[in-house]
């Protein structure tokens, strides 16, 4: 692989001063990965490469959009160019994402949370969003209530709906492996789960219902998760 | 004037002491000739040489990306924070938007600022988001704002060129999307002496026309900032009163003077990712 | 307004062909009506109506104290008011960044001494000035508000009127200023280099004037020129997209030259030039009357509305000249008419557009050259206060200024 396109960055040298140039394998790529900057020309835009994360086109070359260095993933035979920061990405939720909230408000038709992890990334700033009370279960969907399913303060694990005109994010509980994670009981006594709809507290020992979310341990793969599901 | 009444505000009708001290008196051709002397500048300048610049990323911690930048004397700190919804919105919008703020501390300048946003910050303020606005790729936070704040500690001419070249580097250490960078540069002009990047004195002469050689003529500031790799004007504003083949000379010594930045603004980039990168191999 | 992607591109496409979507060239502006004096509370005010922009401006005047750091000059403020009457979205504060981005640019356009003398507004240095409050109202907006906005302005300060000072009593720290009770005793603001703000944008791989609210949303870059004269006097970019350096100059090139067309239009509108001279039987010099343009000293740049004639003939020799005067008045005797007695015939002519008086008096149009409803034709529109006229201003360019000039005092 003999092709390359990238800019060599000489760390002491003025970037400006170099062209497209020097020939950059894919086995320097994984040592010491070009260090590109937003606005830098990276390499043609043709069958073999397509512009990916962090970078954009125009006029046929793919750019790049961060400060970051530069990465290469082969997916369906194109080489697909990509850009990562140095420091933290901006994480924002998108559709499909597994987000851990906390409830603030509940009512009749819905309650309103504040989304505070995406995946794994803990964010800066907390997103509002709202969960219907259709969008609790999966099924009979219409006899799910919202008062017996959370109460403000309790930590959810939610999925991302498709985002809609509405300007805030939607989430969904309608799997078995989302729902309440940590809630406290009236008193204030953490609770533990007992079913899938109740929780009871560890004081107390007061029952209470929740929507209570099966909490997959982390060093479960998909595999496996994925065989437990078919044998259940 | 709006008047903050939660803030202990000075009286309201002061006066610096120095419009009474002997210095003022000076009339505005003797004061520009103190300033510029044998195409040499008070601070031993060439006309077209612009001032060395200092730049440190990360000095706000609380914020994800931030630069501070000295231009001679003027200092800015600007920083940026993530993307958040935009507030007392309901409509959805395609691209993201950019907030800029735009404030001289109260003491950075020879007058006592306000609280308070004036006017002219506010003006700044504009011209600021003007300039980022072409420049962040909104369209990959849609419905998303993006906050940008840039603090004068100390003004001493160009502030705006400086707060937009900050911005710039402090997108780049956000790591928000950008289609390339950005650089600024500010530009004086009397009659036919030209002053790249002007300090506070030079700029407030070229604001105004000072008799030179017993005649007046064009005077002006014109602010630029350019995409440099991709040769666009993302940010453009004049003042004053210049005729067309003065501001096309004009654009052209802009333009050299944004591309002189550059290297150094890359430099400093590519560092900071470096080091960064270390520090991510050595935690692991 | 939201456009799709289709609209859009039809909108380009129409530019490119150099056929607009309202049928102009990319050069041209709307149709325009411009009023003075009316608003009676004000000391000067113009209203400006632009296809579907519809701007009200009014001049106030206060006495004030100058700003210590400079204590030769006067104020001049703008203030820009977005009335949710012009469109729904300026509702509680949506109108503040519009307003905002308005009154700084037009500060800016006219903080050049070159461009407007603020010298002229002091009264006694450091103590006393005047301070001329720009009120700019919104009343509708339909693309192409800058440009309106500073024609509108222009228009207002030309027609303001500030009271003369007669006496200025200084008693220690007092200043007590009389200012001349004499009604029409006033001065006019010197306008003639003020500034006029024109857009510029850029649809596709071309430049456009005057937008319209569909070519602005297709526009990714606008610059805005105000041009004083010969030079620019501000230049701000707008818009959301980037320029390059040359689509840059080719914007500042086509700004000036319209400014510069849109500026001479204006100023033919307000103000009114008329031959003035007269001749009678006795005196050998014909010049007034056979050519006017040849009297030196002929041509006045009158404040008044009407050129006139006034034409005596003697009957009997008929058609004998006794004399002729040619002048102008703000309300002349008779419009068109020919008054006859015993002896003499008078005719009186009467017109509204520039250096118009300056035919023989007989005939009923008053400029020989201006018979056709051509350029520089005089229309008449009964109907539109006193004796008002619509004045037809055409350049090469087809720019049309449809100027309503109404007089109400």
């Amino acid at each position: 692989m003999k092709r390359g396109l990238f800019f060599n960055i000489d760390k002491s040298v003025r970037l400006q001063q170099i062209n497209i140039i020097s020939c950059v394998t894919m086995k320097e790529l994984r040592d010491e990965p070009p260090i590109c900057l937003p606005g830098q020309r990276l390499c043609l835009s043709d069958k073999i490469y397509t512009s990916g994360q962090g970078t954009y086109e125009r006029r046929g070359y793919i750019y790049s959009q961060l400060a970051g260095y530069v990465d290469i993933v082969e997916r369906d035979g194109v080489k697909v160019v990509e850009v990562h920061t140095s420091g933290e990405q901006t994480v924002v939720p998108t559709q499909g994402d597994i987000v851990t909230a906390q409830v603030y408000i509940i009512t009749q038709q819905h309650c309103k949370c504040f989304i505070k992890c995406v995946g794994d990334a803990v964010l800066r700033r907390p997103f509002r969003a709202i969960l219907r009370r259709e969008d609790i279960r999966a099924t009979e969907k219409d006899k799910a209530d919202i008062y017996k399913s959370f109460r403000p303060g309790d930590i959810i694990l939610a999925r991302v709906l498709p985002i809609t005109e509405a300007h805030t994010y939607q989430l969904s509980t309608a799997e078995n492996e989302l729902g309440v994670v940590i809630a406290h009981s009236e008193h204030g006594h953490p609770m533990v789960p007992i079913s899938w709809t109740e929780m009871q507290c560890s004081k107390t020992y007061i029952k209470e219902c929740r929507k209570v979310a099966k909490v997959v341990p982390e060093n479960v793969d998909q595999e496996t998760l994925k065989k437990r599901k078919k044998s259940e | 004037m709006p008047v903050d009444h939660k803030r202990i505000n000075g009286p309201e009708e002061t006066v610096p002491y120095s419009l009474f001290t002997k210095l003022n008196t000076k009339s505005l051709q003797q004061q520009f000739k103190e300033q510029v002397r044998d195409e040499k500048r008070s601070d031993n300048r060439l006309l077209l040489e612009h001032r060395k610049i200092f730049i440190k990323t990360g000095l706000v911690s609380q914020a994800k990306g931030s630069a501070y930048i000295e231009q001679g004397k003027t200092k800015v700190i600007v920083s940026v924070f993530d993307p958040r919804e935009i507030p007392n919105r309901t409509d959805y919008s395609l691209k993201g938007e950019i907030y800029c703020e735009f404030k001289f501390a109260t003491f950075s300048c020879t007058k006592r600022r306000l609280h308070q946003q004036d006017t002219e910050e506010k003006q700044y303020s504009a011209l600021m988001k003007q300039a980022l606005d072409s420049t962040v790729c909104r369209h990959e936070f849609p419905n998303f704002q993006v906050d940008i704040y840039a603090f004068v500690l100390h003004n001493d001419g160009s502030a705006l060129s400086a707060a937009i070249t900050a911005a710039g580097v402090a997108l780049a250490h956000a790591g928000v999307p950008m289609y390339d960078l950005i650089v600024s540069a500010t530009l004086g002009i009397q009659q036919n002496i030209k002053l790249l990047d002007p300090s506070v004195t030079e700029q407030w002469l070229c604001e105004m026309p000072v008799p030179l050689d017993g005649k007046v003529g064009n005077q002006g500031v014109i602010v630029m900032s350019m995409l440099q790799s991709h040769e666009q004007i993302s940010q453009f504003y004049q003042v004053g009163n210049l005729s067309l083949e003065d501001i096309t000379d004009s654009i052209k010594i802009l333009e050299n003077a944004c591309k002189e930045l550059i290297p150094l603004i890359q430099k400093h980039l590519v560092k900071h990712v470096l080091k960064t990168m270390k520090n991510k191999s050595e935690d692991k | 307004m939201a456009l799709c992607e289709a609209e859009k591109t039809f909108v380009l496409h129409g530019v490119e062909e150099n056929f607009r979507i309202d049928g102009r060239e990319r050069e041209d502006y709307r149709p325009m009506e411009l009023e003075t004096d009316i608003v009676s509370h004000a000391f000067g005010s113009a209203r400006l109506r632009l296809a579907n922009t519809d701007v009200l401006v009014a001049v106030k005047i206060e006495v004030d104290t100058p700003f210590p750091e400079r204590p030769f000059e006067g104020k001049l403020e703008f203030f820009v008011d977005c009335s949710a009457n012009a469109t729904p979205d300026f509702e509680g504060r949506g109108g503040e960044g519009v307003a905002i981005e308005i009154s700084n640019t037009l500060s800016a356009a006219y903080s050049s001494p070159n461009v407007f003398d603020l010298k002229k507004l002091c009264i006694l240095k450091g103590k006393k000035c005047w301070k001329v409050y720009v009120d700019i109202l919104l009343l509708e907006c339909g693309g192409n508000l800058f440009d309106a906005v500073s024609l509108a302005v222009k228009a207002a300060l030309w027609n303001t009127q500030v009271p003369l000072v007669k006496q200025i009593d200084i008693d220690g720290n007092n200043v007590e200023i009389k200012v001349s009770e004499e009604l029409y005793d006033c001065r006019k603001l010197d306008v003639e280099k003020a500034p006029i703000l024109v857009t510029v944008c850029k649809i596709g791989e071309h430049c456009i004037v005057d937008p319209n609210v569909a070519e602005e949303q297709c526009s990714v870059g606008s610059v805005v020129v105000a041009v004083s004269e010969d030079k620019f006097s501000t230049i701000l970019q707008t818009g959301t997209g980037s320029l390059h350096m040359s689509t840059l100059v080719d914007c500042l090139q086509l700004g000036i030259k319209v400014a510069q067309r849109l500026d001479a239009a204006l100023w033919d509108t307000l103000t009114l030039e008329c031959y003035t001279c007269s001749t009678t039987e006795d005196e050998s010099d014909t010049t007034c009357l056979d050519n006017p343009s040849g009297v030196v000293g002929g041509v006045t740049d009158c404040d008044k509305k009407y050129c006139i004639i006034v034409r005596v003939d003697y009957k009997d020799p008929r058609g004998k000249l006794a004399s002729i005067l040619r002048s102008c008045v703000d309300k002349p005797t008779y419009t068109n008419d020919v008054i006859e007695d015993e002896t003499h015939r008078v005719y009186y002519r009467s017109c509204r557009t520039a250096k118009c008086n300056g035919g023989s008096g007989r005939s009923d149009s008053t400029s020989d050259d201006n018979g056709s409803l051509g350029d520089k034709s005089t229309i008449y529109c009964p109907g539109i206060g006193d004796g008002a006229v619509a004045v037809t201003v055409s350049f090469s360019i087809l720019l049309f200024a449809y100027a309503f000039v109404r007089y109400v005092r």
